[in-house]
């Protein structure tokens, strides 16, 4: 099953169509719990459903706006960086939870002043455990969606490196969860003040 | 004017130059270089080698990253900057082959690395000649490590220059012919360092024969813990060989003795994980711990860096005792991953590399240092967080053959890969069989392939090297690769006395084929036979076995530091296992089948009723099956796994098994 998703997500009937018949009954059974593993994805429904190994990236289902949305702007004389700044601006409100209102600076000398208090190191680069991290800060970034984006725009101002985790199957939901999707099939497990 | 040519005819006879993706070895020659990738942790590196000898006092450092981050590629930084750097030495040791050959194993990478020219020679060399000073005898051709530590001490003083050493090593070497008359020479001074450092006496005078060329072969074969006969020990003037954990740990503690004080011996400890057999076997990693600590407490010279993923600190800090780990990850080298900017600074680099890339930018400046991409193209190859260089040069090779019109080369399969390391490990010339190539590479095929109803672990008995036991019995495999016939009389007597105190219920006793026994060892062949005859298996695994069983452990490393990759896929390791299992190479299958305790056969009544059960039901929950066949379920799935010709199993829940048609139509 593992090797069928390798390369593409699939709907259930194109899943069906690698196994004999008298087996399709089984396969949800079968299914299910990689589900709940979160081994496989669903995606959200482009014609239908599908499975995949990876994160549904967004890119995939908003490719057309995400274009027209750039062209648009470009036309109008914006960068492309400002344009992304723009989005990621108006993305903050929609939080359902806003615990503080920080600005990007606040957010950010927040962060690197708990990394530094968890780990002395810090300021010269050494890493963090994100979940260590997590929990750290969870006064100021209560929900998990708060703090991870907050550290991805640490990391897109290439303020902070993240390491992944190599053998991401290992992992429980649980230490997943502590952890930040990286979006290409594994989890951030840590971060460290970019020094170069 | 005419148009200048289309990008892809401009670029259609340049080699790719981002095919290379990873650095094997810091001693490979080839390096392309951008300091200021990594810089902060090179630094590190750096401050620790001087804390040590200013210090002087032993430390540890970790140096950890992701895969791909170039924690091989910045040893082989760290082995460049040691080449200028007279207060160093640098020493590359890949994993162990078991927690009970540390010393042996440190022994020969450690004697085989100080013998390596490392130091590049202020000396000017002839801008005629292109080719590096042939050495013909002591004191030709520029100074080894070893030497160059001697020397110092000869010198009587505590730093100089690699011309002033080198030119009177040549001095001394010039007094008398090499072999005999330099060795008598050179008695008393090697006699008086043995002294004042408190060194191994019978190491400090194979050492001289070494370097006197007085049997220089056999003296080298002897640093490196060769058991070697005992004609050729009388030739050197010592009564044993390093082949054992004491005599080898001394050997070390006298080369780390021998390069002195404000001195700093780097000791790189790669590929870490590859000293776990499973995620949960933290021995080795224990027995690494333990007499890491152990060296650093003996010697007060070393800087102790020891390579492993970030994602496996935790592993590794659970697997030996507080205060050890805190000796080991004393100081701390991070890897960092590329940003856009640095992405681009390596691309440049590696363009550059190819003289027709480099002219045809300069041809037309409008082009820049990135053509024949842009800055757009190579951006959005690095994602939020960084990307290692491993990945991102993967990328770039695909990007330039799409430049240059060309389709991507199929990927090759393990079966090829296997195929040309296992050619490649054939021709490579063999110094020592490591006894240790044999228990580990055992260990590992086993674990891959384990006979049924055994269970396979690591003997921590004397002369026995792996157990297989079962609710019945226990059989015992031994190795022993030992030249010395009487160090192989003398095992042999203890496997008699292993069996006669019934410690095994069965023995199975390997030597390499390539190693005879003389038929003057009248003691050794008697004991051979009477062990045979009281039921003891003897295998001579040919060469290709011994080479197998190498690249199968070196396969089994890298993945197991996420670093094995082929073409551009990196294969996990619960792939490589797969793939061991099913089409186990066929020299590894021999060396099993040669063993029959250890193959394990299914029975074959079993299989029958299998077939049995699920003809005509096609499918049936593994619960039922197990009831059915009267075996239990865990036994049953374990069938299933290995004659996946009969039938498969779905996970389930419920479990589920499922006839493989192709069974019966061979019926």
């Amino acid at each position: 099953m593992l090797g069928l998703l390798k390369n593409q997500p699939l709907t259930l009937t194109e899943i069906k169509k690698n196994f004999p018949a008298h087996i399709h009954k089984y396969l949800l059974n079968f299914l299910d719990p990689l589900v709940k593993k979160r081994t496989l994805k669903w995606h959200p429904p482009q014609k239908r459903n599908c499975l995949g190994l990876q994160e549904p990236n967004p890119a995939d289902f908003l490719a057309a706006e995400i274009r027209r949305l750039f062209e648009k702007g470009e036309k109008l004389g914006f960068q492309a960086d400002a344009i992304l700044h723009a989005v990621q601006a108006h993305a903050k409100p929609s939080s359902s939870k806003k615990p503080m209102a920080l600005t990007a600076a606040e957010a950010e000398r927040t962060i690197l002043n708990a990394m530094a208090s968890l780990k002395p190191a810090a300021s010269q680069g050494a890493l963090v455990y994100i979940p260590d991290l997590r929990q750290a800060l969870r006064s100021i970034f209560p929900d998990k969606e708060s703090f991870d984006r907050a550290i991805l725009e640490l990391a897109t101002l290439e303020k902070v490196q993240l390491q992944s985790h190599s053998l991401p199957a290992e992992l429980t939901e649980e230490q997943r969860a502590a952890m930040i999707d990286n979006g290409r099939g594994s989890y951030f497990m840590a971060v460290g003040i970019r020094m170069e | 004017m005419p148009k200048p040519p289309k990008t892809h005819i401009l670029l259609s006879d340049i080699p790719n130059p981002f095919l290379q993706d990873r650095v094997d070895s810091p001693w490979q020659e080839s390096f392309w270089d951008v300091p200021d990738i990594n810089r902060t942790a090179f630094q590190s590196i750096q401050n620790s080698i001087k804390a040590v000898y200013q210090g002087n006092q032993s430390r540890g450092l970790i140096l950890h990253g992701e895969p791909g981050s170039g924690k091989t590629h910045l040893l082989q930084r760290l082995r460049f900057f040691t080449r200028k750097e007279p207060r160093t030495w640098f020493i590359y040791i890949p994993p162990f082959s078991g927690p009970s050959r540390f010393w042996r194993h440190l022994l020969e990478r450690f004697f085989y690395d100080i013998c390596q020219r490392s130091k590049l020679s202020d000396i000017p060399g002839n801008p005629l000649s292109e080719n590096p000073p042939m050495e013909e005898g002591p004191g030709q051709g520029p100074l080894t490590q070893i030497e160059e530590a001697l020397t110092r001490h000869l010198l009587g003083k505590p730093l100089s220059s690699t011309r002033e050493l080198a030119r009177l090593w040549a001095d001394i070497c010039k007094q008398d012919p090499p072999g005999e008359p330099l060795f008598r020479r050179l008695t008393p001074t090697f006699n008086k360092l043995t002294v004042q450092f408190r060194l191994d006496p019978d190491v400090m005078k194979v050492i001289r024969h070494y370097l006197t060329w007085d049997n220089r072969s056999m003296a080298y074969a002897y640093l490196l813990g060769r058991d070697l006969p005992e004609e050729e020990l009388h030739l050197l003037g010592v009564t044993q060989s390093l082949d054992d954990e004491d005599r080898a740990r001394q050997a070390v503690i006298t080369f780390c003795r021998l390069a002195g004080e404000h001195f700093t011996i780097i000791l790189a400890f790669d590929q870490i994980e590859g000293l776990q057999l499973r995620l949960d076997d933290l021995d080795g990693l224990r027995a690494f711990a333990t007499q890491a600590v152990d060296l650093m407490s003996q010697c007060h010279n070393l800087l102790i860096l020891s390579a492993v993923q970030t994602y496996f600190l935790s592993t590794f800090r659970q697997a030996m005792h507080e205060s050890y780990y805190d000796r080991i990850a004393q100081d701390e080298s991070i890897l960092t991953t590329m940003v856009k900017e640095s992405a681009k600074t390596l691309i440049e680099l590696r363009l550059r590399t190819q003289e027709e890339i480099a002219n045809l930018q300069k041809e037309d400046p409008k082009r820049g240092p990135l053509w024949p991409f842009t800055a757009k193209e190579i951006e959005p190859l690095v994602p939020v967080g960084g990307v290692s260089a491993r990945k991102l040069i993967r990328e770039v090779r695909h990007l330039f053959d799409k430049k240059r019109h060309v389709p991507p080369p199929p990927p090759p399969d393990l079966g090829s890969h296997w195929k040309e390391q296992f050619e490649e490990e054939l021709q490579k010339p063999i110094t020592r069989l490591d006894e240790g190539v044999y228990e580990e590479g055992l260990l590992k095929l086993l674990e891959i392939k384990p006979p049924r109803g055994y269970r396979v672990h690591r003997s921590t008995a004397r002369d026995l090297h792996v157990l297989l036991e079962s609710n019945q019995e226990k059989v015992g495999v031994s190795i022993s690769n030992s030249e010395n016939m009487t160090s192989l009389a003398r095992h042999l007597k203890r496997l008699q006395e292993l069996i006669h105190q019934k410690k095994v219920t069965r023995l199975i006793f390997l030597r390499d084929a390539r190693l005879a026994i003389s038929p003057t060892a009248t003691v050794t062949q008697q004991r051979l036979k009477d062990l045979e005859k009281s039921g003891v298996h003897v295998v001579r695994p040919p060469a290709e076995a011994y080479a197998a069983l190498n690249v199968l452990r070196r396969l089994w490393n890298q993945a197991a530091e996420n670093d094995l990759v082929i073409g551009d896929a990196s294969v996990p390791m619960g792939e490589l296992k797969i793939w061991l299992a099913e089409k186990t190479p066929r020299d590894l299958q021999e060396l099993i089948d040669a063993c029959p305790e250890a193959a394990g056969s299914i029975p074959e009544d079993l299989s029958d009723r299998l077939l049995e059960t699920l003809t005509g039901q096609w499918v049936i929950p593994l619960k039922d099956a197990a009831q059915k066949m009267a075996v239990p379920e865990t036994e049953l799935a374990q069938l299933i796994i290995e004659i996946p010709e009969i039938a498969g199993l779905l996970a389930g829940p419920p479990a589920i098994l499922f006839l493989n048609p192709e069974a019966v139509s061979r019926t």
